[in-house]
């Protein structure tokens, strides 16, 4: 799969979390784990 | 006088103002507009489009701004504001990484306010005219950009919290 590729299927996955309330916050919380690793790097 | 604590102050009522009325459109009024469109002997949605809505509008856009405002001021004045736009990279300064990363998050979320959801309520609501598809287009975005501000908005208040306390782990 090439980087477009990847990136579209992404943000399709993205698109589809977010048609619901409940995929809203399932998908800030994955993304909220994300950051605290992130800023565990680079701290 | 602490001029610092005033701003923080300023910055939590309009914060609170913002994502309380984001967290408003997500979990009421969203759902019972399509609850008073799918009810064909109710009232329908026309009460909450005129009045309630633009209302709403009103304060989450110009609390977005003044959000923003207070907050960039407080960095500012503490002179934090360019080592949390760098997320204290190189710095070794937790405050800046955690602040920064919060501050990014919000400025994303108020860009998504005055950049779609603002512009496309306006044709939702009749503000300024649309056909009945760009109206259906619209909202398609209108609704997405709102729900990418619900998602932001719970790292970006881990966040900001996490600067003067800490982070989970």
């Amino acid at each position: 799969m090439n980087q477009p590729e990847a990136l579209q299927k992404s943000l399709a996955i993205i698109q589809k979390q977010l048609e619901t309330v409940q995929g809203t916050i399932i998908a800030g919380l994955v993304l909220s784990l994300f950051l605290i690793i992130f800023a565990n790097i680079i701290a | 006088m602490e001029w610092l604590a005033i701003v923080r102050w300023v910055h939590f009522l309009a914060g609170i103002t913002w994502i309380g009325l984001l967290y408003y459109f997500n979990l009421v009024q969203v759902p019972a507009l399509a609850a008073a469109a799918a009810d064909k002997e109710g009232p329908g949605p026309a009460a909450i489009t005129k009045y309630v809505a633009p209302r709403a509008l009103f304060w989450f856009r110009w609390a977005a701004v003044v959000t923003w405002l207070s907050g960039a001021h407080y960095l500012g004045v503490m002179g934090k504001f360019w080592s949390a736009m760098t997320l204290g990279i190189g710095a070794s300064d937790p405050y800046a990484t955690n602040i920064g990363i919060g501050m990014w998050l919000g400025t994303i979320m108020l860009f998504n306010v005055w950049v779609f959801i603002w512009p496309k309520q306006q044709k939702i609501l009749g503000l300024v005219p649309a056909n009945d598809e760009e109206k259906a287009e619209a909202r398609r975005i209108a609704l997405l950009a709102s729900r990418t501000n619900m998602m932001l908005s719970i790292p970006m208040l881990l966040f900001m919290g996490a600067a003067s306390h800490s982070l989970p782990f």
